[in-house]
């Protein structure tokens, strides 16, 4: 099927094409498989659709091949677990019978997890706490949601905003990691709707695109998180590094490619939630910060919960609704806005990322920095490919441990 | 305990981190881009002693990705092949002080020459070999990763010296 197949890793560019235009071919152009791509273009996949029986067939041969020529870690296993999730893609294309848990399991090297009851008592009571001291009255809804329009932002205001407070987050970044090429650079843009709250394109040659969707209200108080996440140190910095290591040849072909599910995207997410954490050093939150935060996490913790209900247990869109509004504090609107993210059928099981990510990279990076080993956190997350097996093995070497709580 | 690896291109420094890990050898010679990191158990003197070994390429271009795995090191292996005399006078000229760079000089030390199955190639002398060792203060080992000879008890010595060190300190 493939006329050249070359090295290990251009093989598996050219196999990640082809099952970018299977998955396209047979759910649609929205469906995103290729999050983003900045190697040769000669391996892009020019021709007709491929056939699926024989794109299902290279697969399985290239899993023979990594078997045979690639011995080192973590490289091993990270063409391994990429290559499973992209089977499991082709599969979940072709309306092969494939489940929630498998997305979760194979798609992103992660477990489905759930959030205590008890555990999300504790964190609503976190955040209960610091809001009375700054919201003198009601319940948990409404002091978080005069909390939030005490410091709105709507609309497109926020992208001078952004682009102020990414300067700062940049400035940071160089100083806590490492210097940044200096033709490296975001735009944000608004988009009034989407799935996602923001997106990070990456273009290539150190820029990327940053829309936001000004859809959603947003606080002041949750812009440094989130800017954080989409830049620096979050996405744009990783992906920075990735070009730089190929362009320098110590990064293999692979790492110019990015696939949304696949085990990669739990790392990714894992490590953009933890920008505000991996600055703290040089810029720590501000009070305001920390509350904003704690909701979040308060509303990130149920999110999780509400997508096991919706994708696994199948409950009616209406009961995680009540869910959602009840648990996470969330005014209607706002509640009604997270649902589209979790029943799309890309963006689903891809929640998990960002919340088993946020256990497993904060909880690398925390535990490294308790150690004095921050170099060891920074050269896996920035200067390697791992997937969430990966790097725990890599934490376990380290004689490192992992929280026992999730959120 | 962390062990980096340091050589010259092509001195086998990828194969004998197999040859020790998995008793294995491949044919095929594929330079290392990025990290390889292995972790091997030993059991030494009745204890358990964990060695993690990162092994990075040896090509100039990767000197700064190199040096940011040197970082917290307790040992360094410095390996060149008995075939290639340019390989074993880097060592002295080129990887100590690279290593050294970011180590300062307290950590353990051993010298492999590699590929001792291809004798009748040999440019390098034992003796020569030798000499470099003492100056370096470190132990010496003849290698060979295709038939794994000497490479379990070069490391095991490693992981001995280690040991001791760990337990005169604590």
């Amino acid at each position: 099927m493939l006329s050249n197949q070359g090295t290990v890793s251009e093989e598996y560019i050219q196999l990640c094409f082809m099952v970018d235009a299977l998955v396209k071919e047979a759910k649609g152009k929205d469906f995103v498989v290729i999050d983003s791509y900045f190697g040769p273009p000669d391996f892009k996949h020019k021709d007709k659709t491929p056939n699926p029986d024989e794109l299902l067939k290279s697969l399985h041969t290239f899993r023979a091949r990594i078997r045979k020529e690639i011995h080192e870690e973590p490289h091993r296993t990270f063409l391994t677990k990429q290559l499973d999730a992209i089977v499991l893609l082709v599969r979940y294309a072709l309306d092969d019978n494939v489940t929630f848990e498998e997305r979760v399991r194979t798609g992103l090297d992660v477990e489905v997890v759930t959030v205590s009851s008890e555990r999300i008592e504790e964190l609503a009571e976190q955040a209960n706490r610091a809001l009375r001291k700054k919201v003198l009255k009601g319940d948990l809804t409404s002091m978080a949601a005069r909390w939030r329009k005490q410091a709105m932002t709507t609309g497109s205001e926020i992208i001078p905003i952004a682009q102020e407070i990414a300067m700062d987050a940049r400035r940071s970044t160089q100083r806590v990691l490492f210097e940044l090429p200096e033709t490296e650079s975001v735009e944000f843009r608004a988009v009034p709707d989407a799935p996602w709250s923001a997106y990070n394109y990456y273009q290539g040659d150190f820029k990327a695109v940053i829309e936001i969707n000004t859809q959603l209200p947003r606080s002041k108080y949750g812009i440094w998180k989130w800017v954080t996440h989409e830049a620096y140190p979050g996405h744009q910095t990783q992906l920075v590094q990735r070009e730089l290591g190929y362009q320098q040849d110590t990064q293999n072909l692979e790492a110019t490619i990015a696939l949304i599910n696949t085990p990669d995207c739990t790392i990714v997410e894992g490590l953009a939630e933890t920008g505000p954490n991996i600055l703290s050093s040089d810029r720590p939150p501000t009070e305001a910060e920390t509350i904003t935060s704690y909701i979040t996490q308060l509303r990130r913790a149920v999110g999780v919960n509400a997508l096991v209900m919706l994708q696994q247990q199948q409950k009616n869109e209406s009961e995680v609704l009540g869910y959602i509004k009840e648990l996470g504090a969330y005014e209607e609107a706002y509640a009604k806005a997270q649902l589209p993210f979790m029943i799309d059928p890309i963006w689903g099981p891809y929640g998990f990322t960002y919340f088993v990510g946020a256990w497993l990279v904060k909880g690398f990076f925390k535990a490294a920095q308790e150690a004095n080993l921050l170099d060891e956190f920074i050269n896996a997350l920035y200067y390697e490919l791992h997937t969430p097996s990966t790097l725990k093995t890599r934490i376990k070497d380290l004689d490192l441990k992992l929280p026992n709580q999730l959120i | 305990m962390k062990v980096v690896f340091c050589g010259d291109w092509g001195v086998g420094k990828t194969s004998l981190v197999r040859r020790f890990a998995e008793n294995k050898f491949d044919h095929d010679y594929k330079p290392s881009i990025g990290v390889n990191v292995v972790t091997k158990i030993l059991d030494v003197k009745g204890r358990k002693l964990k060695l993690q070994m990162f092994d990075t390429g040896g090509q100039e271009r990767f000197r700064t990705m190199r040096q940011r795995y040197y970082t917290g090191a307790n040992a360094a292996v410095f390996v060149f092949d008995v075939t290639r005399a340019s390989s074993a006078s880097a060592i002295e000229s080129r990887w100590i002080d690279e290593v050294e760079e970011v180590l300062g000089s307290d950590y353990e030390r051993l010298l492999l020459a590699n590929k001792i199955d291809l004798d009748h190639e040999r440019e390098v002398s034992e003796y020569a070999a030798k000499q470099a060792t003492d100056r370096m203060k470190g132990n010496y080992y003849e290698t060979s990763a295709f038939d794994g000879r000497n490479v379990h008890d070069a490391f095991l010595d490693l992981a001995t010296r280690l040991m001791d060190k760990l337990f005169t300190e604590t």
